[in-house]
Formats: structure tokens, sequence, C-alpha cells
């Protein structure tokens, strides 16, 4: 491809010509018709032979920079972009897949370990609940209302009495068992006469 | 620069872009192996970092891959890799928060414009002194480049380091050839001024 300026003859050009063709020139897109008459024309002046240097120097800074490329590509990078290709794997970064992943299987152990954690712990405060109702129920055998231990003073006396009166209902019959006895005339089975 | 013989590449690789398609990975690997080194030089200059070009360089790729069968054939395989790996390198640096530096004003439009501008020259140029290593030279170079608007450094790097022509720069950017000439002007007008003004010292 060149560029479409220039006479392209073997004229003599003039440097109002000549100066603008110059880059191009210099970056070889001109063709040889256009060429020609800018190399006349550069072999006789001297300033546009000094744009010409002042490219050449420019060029200079970016010589110095140019690199072979081969020497920047790691190891096996073809083969594992085109693995990456075909399996469909957008690869935004080299490392963001597995990383990705790594942060889902971490997210998911976390998960995990909460609901057992949670599920262990729950079923510890139902056993220990259990438990407890079972420890502190009374039995049928408890239930009884005498066995109840009296809590205020009054049922403290009512209880008292109630023992009193308990105990003074199986003490009677003894007493006038004996209070008869004592005053019951004793008789003689000799003479038959009763005696105290 | 530009190892690969561009003459013979482009029916070769029409042959292996079918077979890609076609379903053979061994065809895309062979594309990848053949370009991955010009994709490589050509993202450093938007990168230092060796990890984002190499993330860079494979979304190129994997972007190609997935638009293989949209590839029209009007440009070269090469040239329409560029055009996917510029866009690529630019659209990480605008998501890192690290947006090149932008034109002012419309590149095509500033000045007088065409061949009248381009008549007038870029000025003296200082060439690099002869005792200083190659391997700073590049660096001040590359420190200039980064320098520039986007859009002047995309130019010099496709022109400069890719030896790119005039054609392919303008398929690449979808620009016209007329648009390339004069934005290549403007880009080794701003090199210069940016260089003098950063290393004052190659004026003197």
């Amino acid at each position: 491809m060149t560029v479409g300026r220039g006479k392209g003859t073997m004229d003599a050009i003039l440097c109002t010509d000549a100066r603008p063709l110059i880059p191009a020139w210099a970056d070889g897109e001109l063709s040889e018709a256009q060429a020609a008459p800018l190399r006349a024309h550069l072999l006789g002046c001297r300033d546009c032979r000094g744009s010409m240097q002042d490219l050449r120097a420019l060029h200079r800074w970016f010589d110095a920079g140019a690199v072979d490329g081969s020497s920047l590509v790691p190891p096996g990078f073809a083969a594992r972009v085109a693995r990456r290709a075909f399996a469909g794997d957008r690869g935004e970064r080299a490392v963001s897949a597995p990383f990705e992943l790594e942060r889902e299987r971490d997210g998911r152990r976390t998960l995990d370990f909460v609901l057992w954690s949670t599920a262990a712990a729950a079923l510890l405060v139902v056993a220990l609940s259990v438990a407890l109702r079972l420890r502190d129920l009374p039995s049928s055998e408890r239930l009884r209302a005498d066995s109840r231990t009296p809590q205020s003073t009054e049922e403290i006396l009512n209880k008292l009495e109630e023992l009193d009166a308990r105990e003074a209902g199986l003490a009677l019959p003894q007493a006038d068992a004996a209070h008869e006895a004592a005053t019951k005339p004793v008789v003689d089975p000799a003479s038959g006469a009763a005696r105290r | 620069m530009g190892a690969l013989t561009m003459s013979a590449a482009p029916q070769e690789d029409l042959s292996l872009v079918r077979e890609a398609l076609a379903g053979s990975q061994l065809s895309f690997q062979l594309l990848v192996e053949r370009y991955a080194p010009r994709m490589f030089a050509l993202v450093r200059h938007y990168t230092r970092s060796a990890v984002e070009c190499e993330d860079i360089v494979q979304d190129t790729f994997l972007k190609a891959y997935s638009r293989l069968a949209s590839f029209q054939q009007q440009s070269s395989f090469y040239t329409w890799l560029c055009r996917i790996a510029i866009n690529t390198a630019l659209d990480t640096l605008k998501r890192a928060g690290r947006s090149p530096v932008q034109a002012v004003e419309d590149p095509e439009l500033a000045g007088a414009g065409g061949s009248e501008e381009i008549g007038r020259g870029i000025g003296s140029v200082p060439a690099p002194d002869a005792r200083m290593e190659q391997e700073e030279v590049a660096q001040i170079a590359q420190e200039v480049l980064e320098e520039l608007p986007e859009i002047f450094r995309t130019v010099l790097v496709l022109r400069e380091f890719e030896s790119q022509s005039y054609q392919a720069i303008a398929d690449a950017l979808g620009i016209s050839i007329g648009t390339v000439e004069s934005r290549l002007f403007r880009a080794r007008a701003r090199f210069r001024d940016k260089l003098l003004e950063l290393h004052p010292e190659f004026g003197e």
C-alpha cells in the first residue's frame, strides 16, 4: 500500500512537495514512482535531509525497545489457552476460575459446618431438657397430698394439729382400757366378793 | 521485528481458523503458538506487570476463539488479533482504574493537519547517547510512551515496534490511511516533545 500523494514522476520536486512525503518514505510506504523524485530531491537538499535525519534519530529510541516476544511467552501457554477455549472457559484472568471454585468450595464447607453444629447443639438442648424434666417430675407415689411438705406457718400448725388428732385418736382406746381396768373392782374368785 | 513470514502466513492462518472452527483444538493451539510472541510484545507496552500482560494476551485469544466465526478475512488474522488485544488491554486498564492518558484535543482536527503540517517536520530530535546501554534507552522510550495519550501511543507501538504497514494499522484501528499518517506524525512530534520535557539533558 502506498500513500497516494506526490507527482509520481522523475520531475524535480520542491521542498514543499518533498517534506510531507519524507515520513511515508522512511516507513517504506511510497511506491517507486513516488519515491524516485523524492530521493533525487534529498540528494540536493540539505534541509530535507535534516528532516530525514530527525526521523532516523527518533527511530533509534524505538529500535532499542524492540524485543523478541518469544522470551515473554510462559511455557505451555498455547496449550493452556487452547484447552480453556475448548472447555468453554472464558478465563477472564489466569487464576480466576480455580480461585472462584476454591472460594465456592470453602463457602460450602463453612455452611456445612454451621449447619451440623447447629443441629448438634439443638439435639444437645433437647436431650438436656428431657433429662431435666424426667428428673424433676414427681412419680405417682410422690404425688400424694400428704407427702407435700408444709410451707407456711399455718400449714405447719394445721399439720401438727392433724398429727395430734391422729395420735389422740390412736391413744384414747388404750387410756380408756387402762382407766377401766384401774377402776373396775377385782372379784375374788374364792369368796366371790368384789374388792378394789 | 515481525519474525513471522507474513506472505506465507495468511493462507495457513485461514486453514488453521477453519480447522479450529471445525473442532480442532490443536489447530487453535497452533494459531496461539504462532501469534503469542507478537501479542506479548504488543501488550507489554500497556502494562509493566508480567501477570497482567499474560492475562490480557490469554483473554485476547479466548475472545478471538469465541468470535472466530465472525473473522471476515478482510484483514490478516494478526491485524484482527491486534485489534482485540488493544481493546482488551485498554479495557483492563480502565477496569483497574488506570485509564491511559487521553488526548485533550481531537488528534485529527488539531493543527492544520494533512501534508502542510507534516511538511513542517517534527523538529530536531536528539538521538540516544551512544554510551547509553540499550536497556536504558528502551526504558526511557517506554517511560515517554506511557506519558503519551493512548491514541498516539497505540499508533506508535504498531508502527515503530510492530512494524505494521499504514494499511494494517488502519485496519486494526478502524481508521483511514490518511488518518494513520497524520496521527503518526503527531505521535512522533509528541514523543519528541515529551522526551525533551522529561529528559531536557538530551536537548542540550
